[in-house]
């Protein structure tokens, strides 16, 4: 009947809910309580609950900031990469989800996938994501990859690779690794290698297998 | 009984198809050390087709996979030149195969011609023999012997660091496992990781 009249809605907005009632005579009709405390053992219900909601939303809010350590902090310029370097990188970034990539500044498919490092950086960073990028450049090429870095607005850890052995040092990433650039290591909290890609990859790809990774 | 094996055949298929998922993000070589290389034909920069086994007699083949674009083959190419006139003359084939979809078969004649890569230069349009090779960068080679077996199979040089410098790149890898097959023996070092541009297949995009 009230809903066939104009401004029924907006009326019925107003009028006070008549749920608490109907639920305080059920519950005096299975638990027949003593005349006047009914409503005292309501109200200490519903403080008790919402109060129990806030505690466990605080242990939750809590709990993933204690999971997922905070992204440290990328140096400054293009850093000089030899094997303790990288073991101190990978160490560094233990607790996140963290994407090697390897490229250089001639390597036109490198150019081409950098995009969409830095869109997945930026849309996933908060949730856990590092992106390092090492750059497989001549050490004269070193303005020519700040250069294309700035380019790209890339706000992640760069370096330039300087490995003593650095045959060795693919072999340790993945020995199935060809060797060919640009390519990309997809490492989960636990610093374990869990997907590799030779090749440009789309952000689409990229995208799915760091996702699940985030939970 | 036959329930049973339903069940074992069908994981087996689920455990496989697993293995081809998990396995499929990085190539793996397909030819191995000491496996023979069954023949193929490619055509040259004119179209000329040529086989393998056309070069039956030589006591070795060296199967280069050559770019035209990329820098790290690019370092290679006075490489590629001197060792192939130093080891025609004692009985070795060179043919570089350029298998980018990315560098049509014009270029590619021209970065011979102005590189002095004057060995035997095929293209590889699709990718059939870089495929059945498993080779995955340019530049990185293939050494077979007399029988077309695979004896050697990785970088020319320079594979603990790698570099786009001419002047620092050298064949101190492919050199040794030369001499070996040369001298009738099993090279000492089979494999060496091969750096480089990742070959642009027709597949893969």
């Amino acid at each position: 009947m009230l809903r066939n009249q104009p401004g029924a809605l907006f009326r019925r907005q107003t009028t006070p809910l008549p749920g608490p009632p109907r639920l305080k005579k059920t519950l005096a009709a299975v638990h027949p309580l003593p005349q006047g405390g009914e409503g005292k053992i309501a109200n200490w219900l519903a403080v008790t609950g919402f109060i129990s909601c806030l505690a466990v939303l605080f242990l939750c809010v809590c709990c993933s900031r204690s999971v997922i350590p905070s992204e440290p902090p990328p140096p400054k310029g293009v850093v000089e990469l030899d094997e303790t370097g990288w073991a101190k990188v990978h160490a560094q970034q233990r607790g996140r989800v963290l994407l090697v990539n390897f490229w250089a500044t001639w390597c036109d498919p490198c150019r081409e996938e950098f995009p969409n490092l830095v869109r997945l950086h930026n849309t996933y960073r908060s949730r856990g994501l590092s992106v390092v990028a090492i750059s497989m450049d001549e050490p004269e090429s070193r303005p020519a990859i700040e250069q294309f870095l700035k380019s790209q607005g890339a706000n992640f850890g760069s370096y330039r690779q300087h490995f003593k052995d650095f045959e060795a040092l693919v072999n340790s990433i993945n020995p199935r690794w060809g060797g060919g650039i640009p390519a990309t290591f997809l490492y989960d909290r636990e610093g374990r290698l869990v997907k590799s890609w030779e090749g440009a990859t789309t952000f689409e790809e990229f995208e799915g297998a760091v996702k699940p990774q985030l939970r | 009984m036959s329930r049973t094996k339903t069940v074992f055949v069908f994981g087996l298929g689920l455990f496989l198809l697993w293995s081809a998922c998990s396995a499929g993000e990085l190539p793996a070589a397909k030819i191995k050390i000491g496996e023979k290389m069954a023949d193929f034909t490619l055509p040259d920069v004119n179209g000329k087709p040529h086989r393998l086994y056309d070069f039956e007699g030589k006591k070795a083949v060296a199967v280069i996979f050559i770019a035209t674009r990329c820098p790290y083959s690019n370092a290679f190419n006075h490489v590629m030149a001197s060792l192939a006139h130093e080891y025609e003359s004692r009985g070795v084939a060179f043919i570089g195969i350029n298998a980018n979809k990315t560098e049509p078969v014009a270029e590619v004649a021209e970065h011979a011609r102005a590189h002095g890569l004057d060995f035997l230069i095929l293209k590889d349009e699709g990718n059939q023999i870089a495929d059945r090779l498993g080779a995955s960068v340019t530049p990185e080679v293939f050494l077979l012997d007399s029988t077309w077996t695979l004896r050697y199979h990785g970088a020319l040089g320079n594979s603990h660091q790698p570099s786009t410098n001419p002047e620092k790149t050298n064949a101190d890898e492919v050199r040794p496992a030369l001499e070996d097959v040369l001298s009738g023996k099993p090279a000492e070092v089979t494999e060496t990781k091969a750096f480089g541009c990742s070959i642009k297949r027709v597949k893969a995009g």
